[in-house]
């Protein structure tokens, strides 16, 4: 193996984010209200980095990442509530009936590329969100299925506290976020890994090399929808979750998780599996800090309501994609490799004077 | 000698113009055989049906007396046949030691041998690459890409190699050196077709000439015999080869 993928910088990255998360709690530095949110910022970290493995790294623009979440997320939470199944069991059932979309969803891509494939995997995740509503009698339609996931998630039950609830759900997702994050790179750094970037520079050059780019695309769908779905089952069973439901805020079926994912991958970093990691966080704290940015500071409360916070945050995004087109930590990486050239240069300078 | 590769009348049409018609040909094993022919014979055509990117209309193609018609080209890659392109088929971003990885790498899912790198390394040193390994393909000159190329498709150990136009846009020194390459790749024992428009360089390295003149083979022999033939000068040769 090469140098570049024998480097143990992702890790070592990944390793320090998880980390730092993993102190928040303990050195009492999370206001409350944060957890929430840092909450679904794990599991949004993990959309991310299921989505870049297959959209990063196979270049298989996949445009309905939230089929995968969704249809585990209904598998699990369906089969749990009209079953009676417990979560250890409904959560991997989930994971496997994102898998098979996956594969049945990586199918066409072996034939479409680009525009083509970006549409059928947006039709599919619209077809699944007409199929909720359709049978509404089982999955309760738009207003979503409003049972009590507290009872199915093991070691909570209804008498603990909520403040305590957060803290044992925060390091849940986090746990889960540092399994399949791990995973992921795991696969991202492999033979595997290898050959999905080779389908993205040069699928012809792929087939010339003796290999199969049809089964490993589909492959790639398959690993990417099992990390997708194994998060968006486990999510269903969290005890803050209201409602599940297709689309809305909350929704695991809706257009708007599938492209935040895809904005978030973008930004931090695509082909890189840490990079959206890093976008995911960046992206769901900075729109928690703007959102409470009112409360807080008295010069920015006329910004409170009229949806000015969400458009302040769109423009953060645009600025970010325009001066790091290739993502955060790509740029990041490319300042201080830069620097370590200059620094380079200057002493080798200094040692010929 | 035995025979490795055997093409039996194929054809291959595109839309109104015959590129291929009824070809039939053998190449033996342990040889550097040469297929030339003017612009449009449909040399590329004969490769791109061999390495199964195109199907042929009619014939068949049997490769060690297995018959490899309308096969994928990973398939027939994995048989034994790999095809260096006049253009580089590489990974941009991928460094010159990926790029030869992927070659080596086994087509199962799940391999336990991870990356074979006697091949690679093999085939670095061959082609005059071992020094550039951790260069992006990008920072090669025209030559170190042509090597490259060379060099992926000797990664996938093959028992027979098409070069498509290896020698174009070479100075005399680089084909000097190119040659020499690949006859070291025949004296391993590998099997060698080139398609090439610089006649002299052909007729140097070969051991056989086949030539294509509208879909057609016109001559087969020895590069002597080919250079003599009156049909072969008047399709493409001229008469400064006499």
């Amino acid at each position: 193996m090469t140098q570049r993928r024998r480097s143990p910088a992702s890790y070592i990255i990944f390793g320090s984010i998880v980390g730092v998360l993993a102190l928040l709690p303990l050195l009492k530095l999370l206001p409350t209200s944060w957890y929430a949110p840092l909450i679904f910022a794990n599991f949004f970290a993990i959309f991310a980095m299921s989505w870049d493995l297959l959209g990063g790294y196979a270049g298989q623009m996949n445009l309905g990442h939230a089929l995968f979440i969704g249809v585990a997320a209904y598998t699990s939470g369906l089969v749990s509530v009209h079953l009676g199944w417990p979560p250890w069991f409904t959560i991997p059932l989930g994971a496997c009936a994102a898998v098979i979309v996956g594969a049945l969803i990586g199918i066409p891509a072996i034939r479409l590329r680009g525009p083509y494939l970006a549409l059928v995997t947006l039709l599919a995740l619209i077809a699944a969100y007409k199929l909720v509503l359709i049978y509404s009698d089982v999955t309760e339609g738009i207003s979503g299925m409003s049972f009590s996931p507290r009872s199915f998630f093991p070691p909570l039950g209804y008498d603990v506290p909520l403040a305590q609830v957060k803290v044992i759900t925060y390091y849940y997702s986090l746990g889960l976020m540092t399994l399949i994050g791990l995973a992921l790179l795991w696969v991202a750094r492999s033979r595997w890994g290898a050959i999905f970037e080779a389908i993205r520079e040069n699928e012809a050059a792929v087939e010339a090399a003796g290999l199969n780019p049809a089964k490993f695309k589909v492959v790639a769908f398959m690993v990417s929808a099992s990390a997708a779905g194994l998060a968006g089952a486990a999510y269903v069973h969290l005890p803050i979750l209201p409602v599940l439901q297709p689309g809305g805020l909350d929704g695991v079926l809706s257009l708007d998780l599938s492209l935040s994912i895809i904005v978030a991958s973008v930004v931090g970093g695509l082909g890189t599996i840490i990079g959206p990691l890093i976008g995911a966080y960046v992206m769901k704290l900075s729109e928690q800090y703007l959102s409470e940015l009112p409360l807080h500071v008295d010069a920015f409360r006329f910004l409170e309501g009229q949806g000015w916070i969400t458009l302040l945050f769109l423009v953060l995004l645009i600025v970010l994609v325009l001066f790091a087109p290739k993502g955060l930590l790509p740029a990041f990486l490319d300042r201080l490799l830069r620097r370590q050239a200059v620094d380079v240069e200057i002493r080798e300078e200094g040692r010929k004077r | 000698m035995s025979v490795i590769l055997e093409t039996r009348q194929i054809s291959k049409a595109f839309g109104g113009l015959q590129a291929v018609h009824n070809l039939s040909f053998r190449v033996q094993q342990g040889e550097i055989t040469g297929l030339i022919g003017p612009n449009g014979a449909g040399k590329t055509t004969v490769f791109n049906l061999v390495m199964g990117t195109l199907k042929p209309d009619q014939g068949r193609i049997h490769f060690k007396d297995r018959d490899i018609t309308g096969r994928k080209t990973y398939q027939i890659v994995d048989l034994g046949i790999a095809r260096a392109f006049q253009i580089a088929q590489c990974c941009p971003g991928k460094t010159i030691f990926e790029n030869l990885e992927l070659c080596a790498c086994s087509n199962r899912l799940f391999s336990r041998s991870k990356y074979p790198s006697a091949p690679i390394l093999q085939a670095a040193e061959q082609a005059g690459l071992t020094s550039e390994l951790e260069k992006l393909p990008g920072m090669l000159p025209q030559a170190g890409l042509r090597r490259l190329e060379i060099a992926r498709a000797v990664a996938t150990s093959p028992d027979l190699l098409l070069l498509d136009e290896p020698f174009a846009g070479l100075t005399s020194g680089e084909i000097g050196a190119l040659s020499r390459m690949i006859q070291e790749l025949r004296d391993q024992g590998m099997t060698i077709v080139l398609v090439d428009h610089n006649v002299r360089s052909v007729m140097r390295l070969v051991d056989r000439v086949l030539v294509m003149s509208f879909g057609q083979l016109i001559a087969d022999g020895s590069p002597g015999k080919i250079v003599a033939d009156p049909m072969v000068q008047q399709a493409y040769l001229g008469t400064d080869h006499v």
